[in-house]
């Protein structure tokens, strides 16, 4: 997918486009991942705590994208978000660099790692309550629908969404507070 | 976790929370500022003769400084807290209301040149002044940052301060209605340390904006 068409996807996305808006994500991770290694390489950091730093400004992406004026290119909005994050996420591990513009807006895209190594999401959301961690984990790593997660914790489909929408707005602040 | 599988569960979320820095910063500051001013009327009340021509004309003058600060200063607090949105021409309209003061400044010295400075500086009130309009700036400033925590501002510092100056704005024009004074050169002193030290605080209570 090219930068141009991320403006399609995510009005879809915002008028209520799962399968649009999952594409788009998975794009943005790519040219995220790209940026934040070249970062952290420059900045000593470890390779593996690439994965987490993409899911966290992927998370940032989400919970702000009513900050996306939709007259204006999507692009450069979702890449000052992730140039943000990558600075605020260096700082609180004590480490001061400088991050360019460039950084995000040259990203090549790059595949993703097996898996996040240290695992800063499943940590996070052991502090959610049991119930929001269960909606969470049953619609991200058991990839249920909200349906599926509703008719096992015995919850209304708009229930759980509700849950899923106050648990990753906290988990995002669970990212911004902790040290991780 | 996969980042698959995290995007799972983002995509799952379907609540966008549309138009929310703007409803809640534009409520909470028009709350605040009834408060303020309702608490103003009760304490400080209004200038007296404010309905008569001269008192009306010099009152309405210092408000053609403070409005703009708060319009600007609200529009650029917003333009702040969107991502990647050009704010340029938003910061430089900030200017707005320093340049209709230095305008009021120039034509003060025009025509009265240094005569009685020191009585036209320091006027009467000017030991209350600043702390007044401070007072009555913080409860708009406080439903400004608290509006502004909806947004995503890329320099909070700065959103800090702009906020600090548009709730200067918001308790200068307040104050305009009760203040005695009608030197532009007590205005540019007294209302100008008071916008000072609301933009500091601001900047200094820009963290609160991270996200």
């Amino acid at each position: 997918m090219g930068r141009d068409e991320w403006d399609d996807h995510m009005r879809a996305a915002l008028a209520g486009d799962e399968a649009a808006y999952r594409r788009l994500l998975a794009d943005l991770a790519g040219a995220c991942r790209g940026a934040v290694r070249r970062i952290y390489a420059r900045a000593g950091r470890s390779e593996l705590d690439v994965e987490d730093a993409v899911q966290e400004i992927l998370l940032a992406v989400h919970v702000k994208r009513h900050t996306w004026d939709p007259a204006l290119p999507f692009a450069p909005w979702a890449m000052a978000v992730a140039r943000y994050k990558a600075i605020d996420m260096l700082r609180r591990r004590g480490r001061a660099t400088h991050v360019d513009i460039e950084d995000f807006s040259d990203a090549l895209a790059a595949p993703a790692a097996a898996e996040s190594e240290r695992g800063d999401a499943e940590r996070l959301m052991e502090r959610l309550n049991p119930r929001a961690r269960a909606v969470v984990h049953g619609m991200s790593i058991e990839g249920k629908s909200a349906r599926e997660v509703g008719a096992q914790l015995e919850m209304s489909e708009g229930a759980v969404r509700v849950v899923l929408h106050r648990a990753l707005k906290q988990l995002a602040a669970l990212y911004r507070s902790s040290d991780v | 976790m996969k980042t698959d599988d995290f995007i799972k569960a983002l995509a799952g979320d379907e609540a966008v929370e549309r138009g929310v820095i703007e409803r809640s910063t534009l409520l909470g500051l028009a709350g605040a500022a009834v408060v303020a001013g309702l608490t103003f009327y009760a304490t400080l009340g209004l200038r007296a003769g404010l309905t008569t021509h001269a008192v009306a004309v010099s009152t309405a003058i210092k408000i053609c400084v403070t409005a703009p600060l708060a319009f600007f200063g609200v529009v650029a607090a917003l333009r702040l807290a969107r991502p990647g949105a050009p704010h340029g021409l938003a910061l430089f309209l900030l200017f707005t209301p320093l340049a209709v003061l230095l305008l009021l400044l120039g034509i003060d010295f025009g025509l009265h040149g240094l005569a009685d400075w020191r009585a036209r500086l320091f006027g009467r009130t000017s030991s209350v002044c600043s702390a007044l309009i401070v007072a009555l700036s913080v409860l708009p400033f406080a439903a400004l940052i608290h509006g502004l925590k909806n947004g995503a501002s890329e320099n909070p510092r700065l959103s800090g301060f702009v906020a600090g100056l548009a709730a200067a704005g918001v308790g200068a024009t307040i104050y305009a209605l009760h203040c005695p004074e009608d030197s532009a050169l007590f205005m540019a002193a007294w209302y100008g340390a008071a916008a000072l030290a609301m933009g500091v605080a601001g900047a200094l209570a820009g963290r609160l904006l991270r996200w």
